[in-house]
């Protein structure tokens, strides 16, 4: 109940202002853009491409974006940071909470508030027919969506520990990020790629994070080895984040002045 | 402070950037990453389709690169321009910085360039990316060489006329820092050939946001000399209507007190 | 009074910076107590403060509450304690603050209606009762202060953990603070451990002093003693002199208390008792102006350990 609670404040306490608000959400719509007008001209050639027609292509940059936005993760590291460097961290670490589950929720709360904008977005194309979604797969996408998201977190989790240890932790975090962009399906399908390569990266837990979620809600099918491997990656990442960190945190000097 | 001693201190800022080896290393990398992304993308497609709209991959990463070296010169110079108002406008240190005598913007652009010089890797990188496409796609006379660094800095000078603009629009829009990050995120636009785009919108990204000349255009003056020779008039355009743009509203600036 | 909390022999090392901040360090804390917890600057203060709320693991050494060890049982422990680090906050900033209230009772474990209930009281009592439907980025540090105290207080801790809290606070905040403390470990019998370089802080709320230099402890004692030893109730005062008579008067008069001559400012170093009897003086002189300095309490710190 608490850990909800942490979520619905945090929710309340990232919308800021009404318009500001409307005003950032148009941000990450620049590259959904791009992707749509590169996307036409090839489908303009190609009638199929790595398994999509064009329209199943628009409504997968639309799911993917939502996904990916409300997964997202990759400011932790920078929080931690910044926290450990100016020593605003301690004051997260007195509370009689486990640091894992608070963050988490914090997260949570904030991602929701972030992809509002693409959860209208979404719904407008859903209406307007462009995204053709059946309730089954419906059913089976939330629980993958939050299985993403407690993955996502727990890498980033990680990567955000490390400061106890390395205290300037944006380098690797910039990484991570890269390698989730790259290979968790956020530009592209990863059935785009050349066969030898997608059967690397759809095996790396970031093709969980994103491709494969957006997968289930647009009705593309799944095996049971592929649940197993995201179950797999989930469980490794979230037990050894919270592992890493209790480690880590108790080697700690720092927290600032 | 003299716009020399300006100088001395941008070159010491420099040269301070170029030694602290982590600062350095941990901003090649997010640069390097971020473009890296992009154009990874961009081969992807190019795995679909030969050439997008007639550009071959060469030729496009040469816009790729283009974008690159322009935006990274934008941000170099006019990052500024999202904290603009709370720096300069309500503290009223614009008001210090007129009984100067020198070019306001000019002044304040070369005050504010050590805090961004981190964008020289943007520059630098750019550069890179331009000579590999020169080079995979089968090399540049010198001729043509003179004309893409004379289209380059000519994009630069129409964005910076555009910049005017932009700092009059400050004037107006108080507590709208959001607005101005939103036109960054819109500049992105261009990383690519906005052919992409219907002619709708490149019209828009001709005349009222000039998208197009952060990349497009100075390519293409590379085959039409006409290209170049319309550069170079938008550039006078976009500078002098900028100044007097911004005169009119600095004007209503000093008289609103 | 029974012992609430036990440093035992706690050892911790900066490896990065090759420092000892603390080394063996042994003293106990006991119920309703209220502790100042003093040295100069790098002594091992805040590392005390850090470890003793869990944020910092020691190298070697115990640390006991209620005879358990802290680090096995951080959550109930945390529960118990009330831990709050100068200009720092635990209360989200974009939202109001009666909702980051409610949100800190929740994760305590609070129902709602007595979070209520403690906030309005405490915020009545510390003059922030107009802030609540406001949100902390638009306060001042003063009451920003107050309401990390009020998020301190919620869940009626054993014992305060207070790490420079009055840092930066104006005079009328800071003795609405030391009004509520003193309150609440009276009537709750709440211990209180409080670092500060405020001599009024130590003042008003300590009964017992520990002072730590160079990560030992070299004195603990009573408030008294501590006074006694450090010449913390002295009064730095300096007369300034137009007339140069009524200057050589009081230079004969005072002789006792001078402490140095600078042209015609007479500076005086009064120990509290004292002041009356000088100030009885003093109305004999005339043509002067007078300057009273309350001492800074890491200056006089520093002073006696550099000596």
């Amino acid at each position: 109940m608490k850990y909800l609670n942490i979520a619905f404040y945090s929710f309340k306490d990232s919308l800021i202002s009404l318009s500001d608000f409307i005003i950032m959400s148009i941000r990450p719509f620049t590259i959904l853009f791009i992707q749509f007008f590169l996307f036409k001209y090839v489908f303009s050639h190609e009638r199929e491409v790595g398994g999509y027609t064009f329209s199943m292509i628009v409504a997968y940059i639309f799911v993917v974006g939502f996904i990916s936005t409300f997964v997202d993760a990759g400011s932790f590291p920078y929080k931690m940071e910044s926290s450990y460097i100016k020593g605003t961290i301690t004051t997260e670490l007195v509370l009689p909470v486990d640091y894992y589950f608070f963050e988490y929720f914090k997260n949570l709360g904030q991602r929701l508030a972030f992809s509002l904008q693409f959860i209208i977005a979404n719904l407008i194309l859903y209406i307007l027919g462009g995204i053709k979604v059946k309730l089954i797969n419906v059913l089976f996408f939330i629980p993958s969506l939050f299985l993403a998201f407690t993955l996502n977190f727990s890498m980033y989790f990680i990567v955000g520990s490390l400061v106890f240890r390395f205290v300037k932790i944006a380098g690797i975090t910039e990484v991570v990020r890269f390698l989730g962009g790259l290979t968790g399906g956020r530009l592209f399908p990863l059935s785009f790629l050349p066969e030898v390569i997608q059967g690397f990266i759809t095996r790396l837990p970031f093709a969980y994070t994103v491709y494969f979620p957006a997968n289930i809600l647009l009705g593309k099918g799944f095996t049971k080895e592929d649940i197993i491997i995201f179950l797999f990656w989930t469980f490794l990442m979230t037990f050894s984040s919270i592992l890493i960190f209790e480690r880590l945190r108790e080697t700690a000097e720092g927290y600032g002045g | 402070m003299r716009i020399q001693s300006i100088f001395k201190v941008l070159r010491f800022s420099l040269l301070d950037f170029f030694s602290e080896k982590s600062n350095f290393i941990l901003y090649f990398t997010v640069i390097f990453l971020y473009q890296l992304l992009y154009i990874v993308f961009l081969r992807v497609i190019f795995l679909k389709v030969p050439a997008i709209y007639g550009l071959k991959f060469s030729e496009v990463l040469v816009i790729f690169g283009i974008f690159q070296v322009v935006s990274g010169l934008f941000h170099l110079a006019f990052a500024y321009l999202i904290w603009f108002q709370e720096k300069y406008i309500w503290s009223r240190n614009l008001d210090v910085i007129l009984t100067l005598p020198s070019n306001p913007i000019l002044y304040i652009t070369l005050k504010e360039i050590p805090g961004q010089i981190m964008e020289i890797i943007t520059v630098i990188t750019g550069i890179v990316i331009m000579a590999t496409g020169f080079v995979t796609g089968g090399g540049i006379s010198i001729l043509g060489l003179v004309k893409i660094i004379i289209a380059t800095l000519l994009g630069f000078l129409i964005l910076s006329g555009f910049a005017y603009f932009l700092v009059s629009i400050s004037f107006l829009l108080y507590g709208r820092r959001s607005v101005f990050e939103a036109f960054y995120e819109v500049l992105e636009l261009g990383q690519y050939p906005i052919t992409i785009y219907p002619k709708s919108l490149r019209v828009i990204f001709t005349f009222l946001i000039p998208i197009g000349f952060l990349a497009t255009y100075p390519y293409l003056s590379l085959y039409k000399t006409q290209m170049l020779i319309f550069m170079f008039i938008a550039s006078l355009f976009f500078l002098i209507s900028g100044y007097v743009f911004f005169h009119y509203f600095l004007k209503y600036y000093q008289s609103g007190g | 009074m029974t012992v609430l909390m036990e440093f035992i022999k706690v050892s911790k090392k900066y490896r990065k910076s090759d420092t000892l901040a603390l080394d063996g360090v042994s003293f106990e804390l006991k119920e309703k107590e209220r502790i100042a917890y003093l040295g100069p600057n790098g002594s091992g203060k805040t590392t005390t403060c850090k470890i003793m709320s869990t944020v910092l693991y020691p190298d070697s050494g115990k640390v006991l509450f209620h005879r358990q060890n802290i680090f096995k049982m951080r959550k109930e422990y945390l529960k118990k304690i009330g831990v709050m680090f100068g200009n720092k906050t635990k209360l989200m900033e974009n939202i109001k603050l009666q909702d980051a209230f409610l949100l800190l009772g929740h994760i305590y474990g609070l129902p709602e209606k007595d979070i209520k209930k403690k906030v309005f009281y405490y915020a009545e009592r510390l003059n922030v009762g107009h802030l609540l439907d406001k949100r902390l980025r638009e306060f001042s540090l003063g009451e920003r202060t107050k309401s990390e105290l009020i998020g301190t207080l919620l869940h009626d801790p054993e014992m305060l953990i207070l790490d420079e809290p009055t840092i930066g606070v104006d005079i009328i905040s800071r003795y609405e603070m030391y009004e509520l403390l003193k309150d609440i470990n009276k009537t709750r019998g709440t211990s209180i451990l409080i670092t500060s370089h405020n001599v009024e802080d130590i003042k008003e709320l300590a009964e017992r002093v520990i002072l730590i230099n160079k990560g030992k402890v070299v004195f603990d004692g009573g408030f008294p003693e501590f006074k006694r030893r450090f010449g913390v109730e002295e009064k730095d005062v300096v007369l300034r002199f137009r007339n140069y008579t009524e200057f050589e008067k009081a230079k004969q008069e005072l002789s006792g208390f001078v402490k140095r001559i600078e042209g015609v400012n007479l500076h005086l170093a009064i120990r509290d008792e004292e002041m009356p009897r000088v100030l009885n003086k003093l109305v004999s002189f005339q043509d002067y102006e007078i300057l009273i300095k309350e001492k800074d309490l890491s200056e006089i710190l520093r002073r006696s350990f550099s000596a």
